[in-house]
């Protein structure tokens, strides 16, 4: 609860910022995310499923140019048993320009995790912590309006991971 | 013939006219070797990003990131290293040119998972490290960047104390923007 808390408290502090920008793109998106974790043996399996509310704001850049941009995402992730992990992060991106067709993006950033962990002796881990993120993804605009976006990366907070997401969104005034 | 061949990516960096692209977008193949727990620590490969920028005709900024896993191993703890990293460095070559050697320092945020299968033990936490780096930025066609580089990271591992110590090598390529 308190790291969801404190995640509240970082997305209010960056988003009436972002929200005073020029020339920018203001997305909001609904993804589903899956993430795997390595096993007993070390080989990456299956660790939660779950779904992420993200709000991305992106330079309104065009032609050649790299945007730069900003996203704050908000991870709720459930796994076997009591095994969970929320997750609020904000990060840099880097993409190519949203009038493209489909845009190919990068983004790295910082991670506030509250986990509950089954360790290999059978106990539960819990805490809170801090830790990275990395995605390479794609997105587009369908039409106006409306967003898509896939994307594929790794999370080192608490148990680190590969993670999966997709999910749609709209592009806000 | 290394004298020769550093002697010709010298020329050509030298030589090739500037261009305009300043920014860089790169997906990479990463290697950490542990230095420190040679033969204690295995292998962790994976891959990562990097936005490179090049503010002026001699800075180059990165900021990027990697995932690596240990390789599963008897006898040897596995090391998982999720990196978040800002490196500033410098080239004597020009902005654009086709190869430029530069060298630079950076800062390292790390979550480190180190798993030790003998004794069933699992240990995770963040940290923070410094790297050293030293690498080859090269151009090809009329957008495509290759990037080759070891990098020194430097950092005390959470949960155990040992020493990091780990040589990170990395090839990247992509595409360059204005």
């Amino acid at each position: 609860m308190r790291a969801l808390g404190w995640g509240l408290v970082v997305v209010l502090s960056v988003t009436p910022a972002l929200a005073h920008a020029g020339e920018e793109r203001f997305i909001g998106a609904v993804t589903t995310a899956r993430m795997a974790a390595p096993g007993p043996d070390s080989h990456l399996v299956h660790f939660a499923t779950g779904g992420a509310l993200s709000i991305l704001w992106l330079e309104d850049c065009r032609g050649g140019s790299l945007c730069g941009g900003i996203d704050t995402s908000a991870l709720f992730l459930r796994g076997d048993g009591d095994q969970r992990l929320y997750d609020l992060s904000v990060g840099l991106t880097g993409s190519l320009p949203l009038d493209e067709p489909v845009a190919p993006f990068l983004a790295v950033g910082l991670d506030l995790v509250s986990a509950a962990i089954a360790e290999r002796d059978g106990s539960m881990s819990r805490g809170v912590g801090f830790g990275v993120h990395g995605d390479l993804g794609l997105h587009a605009l369908l039409g106006e309006r409306f967003y898509a976006r896939g994307q594929i990366g790794y999370l080192g907070a608490a148990v680190g991971g590969v993670k999966g997401e997709v999910g749609i969104g709209y592009r806000f005034e | 013939m290394t004298r020769t061949a550093l002697a010709t990516i010298m020329l050509l960096a030298v030589a090739t006219p500037a261009r305009a692209d300043q920014t860089g977008l790169l997906i990479d193949g990463t290697l950490v070797k542990p230095i420190g727990g040679e033969g204690r620590v295995a292998e962790s490969s994976g891959a990562g990003g990097e936005i490179v920028m090049l503010p002026t005709s001699s800075w180059l900024i990165q900021i990027g990131g990697y995932g690596v896993f240990g390789r599963p191993a008897t006898g040897v703890e596995a090391r998982d290293i999720f990196d978040l990293h800002l490196i500033a460095g410098m080239t004597p070559a020009s902005r654009s040119a086709t190869v430029a050697p530069y060298a630079g320092v950076g800062i390292d945020i790390l979550s480190i998972t180190t798993r030790d299968h003998d004794k069933g033990k699992t240990v995770r936490g963040s940290t923070l490290g410094v790297s050293a780096q030293a690498g080859l930025l090269g151009r090809f066609a009329d957008r495509g960047l290759l990037k080759a580089s070891a990098s020194y990271l430097g950092a005390i591992v959470p949960g155990t104390g040992d020493d990091l110590g780990g040589l990170v090598l990395q090839l990247a390529v992509g595409m360059a923007f204005d």
